[in-house]
């Protein structure tokens, strides 16, 4: 077997991940060629000298595990209502913008709000609608209804998803207070048993304690003469 | 009786604290060991190691029993320490990158343990992390090589080429630190 073929093993041979005729193998070659024995001697130094870095010993608080769990669960609770409420302004900012009257505009320099638009544009409303009928009898009245309906219809899809987002933020807000209620009854259950096994300790410690007082007393009663 | 890990993560799912404990009790000893080798410093294995088994215990009821459960907490392990690092890496840039000073060679019996300890880690925390994790991986958590590339994504024959590398680079490391590691005692 070649020495290429061999360095590639000697990784597997030294981790004993090889199969038991490939281990022969690989031992074989290494103990007749020097260069494949030096690299092999070299990785085992390595790997023993590894063995040489600290260990960090720890040990995991799991009542702080759960307390931690709590607090993002709650965290994520909060984040997520905020921005459901952010969401709903912000769909009935634009509700009111698109089909209210609310106008916004700007004039020199300033933004001015208005609803149902300013007595200018009523004016140029009317002038125009003067330009483009030249004899006044023949003036007649557009026929609001189809607009009405028209926004009607758009209030009342935004109005439903409106209520769709309500209903989602609800229902999360529900599941969230589940898991927050599942965690707390956890948390209860550590104290109860925490709380068993001091009980438990105290009873120990004072049978011992009896115990021991037993013992002194016998002992003193054997003392005398 | 030994409970397996799978019943055990199946009782947390049902809310058994004891059974997360029991579980945080087997496993916290070998993950604080990779965190150990996969993080620059040691103060913050403990907090590497809680957010952990924090992960665990969130993750607890999307957890299906289908192969190791070392493998998966080991995935879980590699994440944290990954997330660690990039945090370090932005908060620091290139402070950490400083090259190392180089140290007159000297066999490793005429060094204390403690100090030989502390250049062999800061040796392997200097290598890249491509190559860092597989060997600490394999070497510390155990893990076959098929498992390694199961839990990086890596080819198996990749991940060896890789450990065999980052043993390489290891020695190389350990010359410029002043250890020279020809001296050891077998």
């Amino acid at each position: 077997m070649s020495c290429d073929r061999i360095q590639s093993q000697l990784i597997d041979w030294l981790y004993g991940e090889l199969s038991q005729p490939e281990e022969e193998r690989v031992r074989e070659h290494v103990a007749e060629c020097d260069s494949c024995r030096g690299k092999g001697d070299a990785l085992r130094r390595s790997l023993e000298l590894l063995e040489l870095a600290p260990r960090a010993a720890t040990r995991v608080d799991v009542g702080q595990l759960y307390r931690q769990a709590a607090a993002r669960s709650e965290k994520g609770r909060r984040r997520w209502r905020r921005a459901s409420f952010a969401a709903c302004a912000a769909v009935l900012l634009v509700g009111v913008v698109a089909f209210g009257r609310l106008r916004i505009e700007s004039h020199a320099g300033y933004v001015v709000f208005s609803w149902g638009g300013g007595a200018a544009a009523d004016e140029e409303a009317v002038e125009e609608s003067v330009e483009e009928v030249p004899a006044p009898a023949a003036v007649v009245p557009p026929d609001p209804w189809p607009t009405l309906a028209r926004h009607g219809e758009r209030l009342a899809t935004l109005d439903e998803l409106a209520q769709l987002l309500v209903a989602e933020v609800d229902s999360t807000d529900r599941r969230r207070r589940l898991d927050t209620a599942g965690l707390e009854r956890k948390l209860k259950e550590i104290e109860r048993q925490v709380a068993r096994q001091w009980h438990v300790l105290d009873r120990d410690v004072k049978a011992v304690y009896q115990l021991a007082q037993i013992h002194s007393v016998t002992e003193k009663k054997g003392d005398r003469p | 009786m030994h409970v397996s890990d799978h019943e055990l993560m199946r009782r947390c799912r049902d809310g058994d604290v004891a059974a997360f404990e029991q579980l945080v009790r087997r496993w916290e000893g070998p993950v604080a060991r990779i965190l150990g080798r996969l993080t620059h410093s040691s103060s913050e294995v403990e907090d590497l190691c809680q957010e952990v088994f924090l992960r665990v215990l969130n993750a607890c009821g999307r957890y299906r029993a289908c192969g190791a459960f070392s493998t998966w907490l080991y995935r879980i392990t590699l994440n944290v320490a990954r997330s660690a690092a990039r945090r370090r890496r932005w908060q620091w840039g290139s402070l950490d990158n400083h090259e190392p000073v180089a140290a007159e060679a000297a066999p490793p019996e005429a060094l204390g343990r403690d100090e030989l300890g502390r250049r062999v880690r800061e040796a392997l925390t200097s290598l890249p992390s491509k190559f860092r994790e597989p060997l600490v991986l394999r070497h510390f958590g155990e893990l076959t090589f098929a498992e390694i590339a199961q839990i990086t994504g890596q080819p198996a024959s990749t991940v060896k080429s890789r450990t065999r590398v980052a043993l390489e680079k290891l020695r190389h490391e350990l010359h410029r630190r002043g250890i020279d590691e020809k001296e050891l005692e077998p």
